[in-house]
This record gives structure tokens, sequence and C-alpha cells, in this order.
């Protein structure tokens, strides 16, 4: 089992460096970069290290679909296409099909702001601060706020411009 | 989130109750049971009494709904007893749904609060939820014919909600 997800994980990078260039041709491209201007520094190996990761975040759940539990040639099933991985969401309550949950009491349970965007942050804010106080008692004043949340997933050029500066 | 599941699965015994996959009804009262034992469930609650009277009422209904359950296997199907059963299975369903409400009520966090433009900010607002009661009459006192049955008045509650929809809320409040 082991064995089996190290190979997975092994897979995964491999694969993803397919779609990233190589490093010889980061480290090379970066160099040019620092030499041509310094506004560019930002672009460095974190950048290369984000996109690596990215690209095989995006691979593994590309790999981990549904369609992709199916044993053998998808085409030979024909309308049996997609497998009991997904049986389960077919049987659930939706707002489609024979199943819509017409049960007022329950929408407006759903329709609380329990886990909402902002009650989502301010969790993860909150989580962090107890996590930073935990572990480094020392360092008061390092605060994550909502912007730093949203500008987590920009690009380092395009954070400027996100910013509004 | 731990309510979130456990709704899912109080309501799910509603639902295979109604179409009579008893087992499967089952089941999810074990999961429900299960969830309820999970420390983690009242840690969003902004009053843990409230939660914790909550979730006791849930729990207290698990071996009602149980035995009903297990009554309405044990009669033959579309008996007198089986619809006795069921309907005593409903009732207690409808006690958990209403313990889980007050649940995830106590979950919104305490300053919560949708932000609104400040170009909008002139408007009505509905902050929270609202509950309009109306009261239907016919001309002359004439009855309402429901399947044969007469009724003089005929009663409606909407529940308006402002978390969802602050301003376009307020608006049709202000229209009732």
């Amino acid at each position: 089992m082991k064995f089996a997800s190290a190979l997975f994980c092994l897979t995964i990078i491999a694969s993803s460096t397919a779609f990233v260039p190589s490093t010889a041709t980061a480290a090379r491209k970066s160099v040019q970069l620092w030499a041509s201007s310094s506004d560019k520094n930002d672009e460095s190996w974190q950048y290369h290290v984000s996109k690596i990761l990215a690209t095989g975040f995006m691979t593994a759940s590309l790999w981990a679909a549904p369609a992709m539990l199916q044993n053998g040639p998808m085409i030979e099933h024909g309308p049996q296409f997609f497998p009991a991985a997904v049986a389960n969401a077919k049987q659930m309550a939706s707002a489609s099909g024979s199943r819509v949950n017409k049960d007022p009491e329950s929408l407006l349970r759903y329709g609380l702001p329990i886990q909402s965007k902002e009650v989502r942050i301010e969790r993860v804010e909150s989580a962090f601060k107890c996590f930073m106080r935990h572990f480094f008692p020392f360092t008061p004043f390092l605060v994550v706020t909502e912007t730093h949340l949203f500008l987590f997933n920009i690009p380092i050029a395009g954070k400027k411009t996100a910013k509004g500066n | 989130m731990q309510a979130r599941k456990l709704q899912k699965e109080i309501e799910d015994i509603e639902q295979n109750v109604s179409v009579k996959r008893k087992s499967a009804a089952l089941d999810h009262v074990k999961n429900a049971k299960r969830m309820l034992g999970d420390s983690n469930l009242i840690k969003p609650c902004r009053d843990a009494k409230v939660c914790a009277a909550a979730v006791a009422d849930i729990q207290s209904e698990i071996e009602p709904i149980s035995a009903a359950i297990k009554d309405s296997m044990d009669a033959f199907n579309g008996s007198d007893q089986e619809r006795a059963a069921i309907d005593k299975a409903y009732a207690s369903q409808k006690k958990m749904a209403k313990a889980l409400t007050v649940l995830e009520e106590q979950m919104i966090p305490a300053n919560y609060e949708v932000k609104v433009p400040d170009e909008y900010s002139d408007l009505p607002q509905l902050k929270k939820r609202a509950t309009v009661e109306m009261v239907f009459k016919k001309p002359n006192d004439e009855p309402f014919d429901i399947n044969g049955r007469n009724y003089k008045e005929a009663k409606m509650t909407m529940i308006i909600d402002g978390y969802t929809g602050k301003l376009s809320q307020a608006r049709s409040l202000f229209l009732c």
C-alpha cells in the first residue's frame, strides 16, 4: 500500500513536470530576468515551485475524478459510463430530477450562513492565529488578514494590480 | 462541517421512511447518534448551553425513532400498525429537525453581517430573518372549501431571509 501511494506521488510529480519548464531552463530564465530588470526578482524559485505544485494538484484532481475510477476502457461500457463512485451523488436531493428538496425547513436550514465564505475566512484566520500563538509565541505582530488570503492565489506579477496600487 | 453532515443524516431519515427504505433509515439514525457524540459538533456555537440542550433534544428522540422504524418493519406492509409506527417515526424526526434548526441558528457568528455597497446604504436592510403571518378571509365570511372541509380563514406564514437578500427582502417586507 505504501509502495503504491509512493508510486502514485512519484507519477504525479513526473507528469506535472511535463507541463512545466525544466529546472535548468527555469534557473537560466530567472538569471536572465534578474540581469534585465530588478522588478522581476519576484518571479524566482517561489513562482516556479507554486507553478509545479499547481500543475501537480491539477493532475491529481484529474486522476481522482470519478470517470477515471472506471475499470477498463470507457468506450466499451457505453451508457454505463459512470461507476458506483458517483451513485451517491445521484441519490442525493438536488435542485433537479425526481429527488428535489421540497422541505421548506430544510431549505431554510441550508440557507443559514454557517458555511459562507465570510465565515470560512474568519475560521481560517482564527485557526492560523491560534497556530501561530501556539508555536511562535514571541511573534505577536504576525496576523493574516482577509486580504492576504485572497492575494495568496494571485500570481506575484499581478499582486500590485490586485492590491489597487 | 459537522452540523451540515448531521442535517443530511436527519433529513435522510424522513426521506427513507417515506419511500419505505427502513433499513437505510435505521442506518441514518445510527449515523446521527454517532455524530451527536462528537465534541466538535457544538464548537462553533455562540451559546454552548443552548446547543447542548438542542443536542440533548435530538438525542432523546434517537430511541423513539429507532423503535418506531423497527415496529414498522415488523408490521405487515400497508397495515394500520405500519401506518401508526411510520407516523410516530415522522413525529420524532420532526422534533429532531426542530432541535437541529435551533442548533444551526446558534452557529451563525454573533457579528455576522453582509456588507452593502455605500451607494445602496440609504435603502432599507433586513439583517436577519423576519416572519410574516398573513390571514386571508373571503368577503361575507364565506368559507374556504378544501377537500370538502370548510375553513373560515386561511393562514400563510412567510419567512423572509435577510441573510441571502439583505436589500431585496427588505423591499418585499415594505410591500407587506
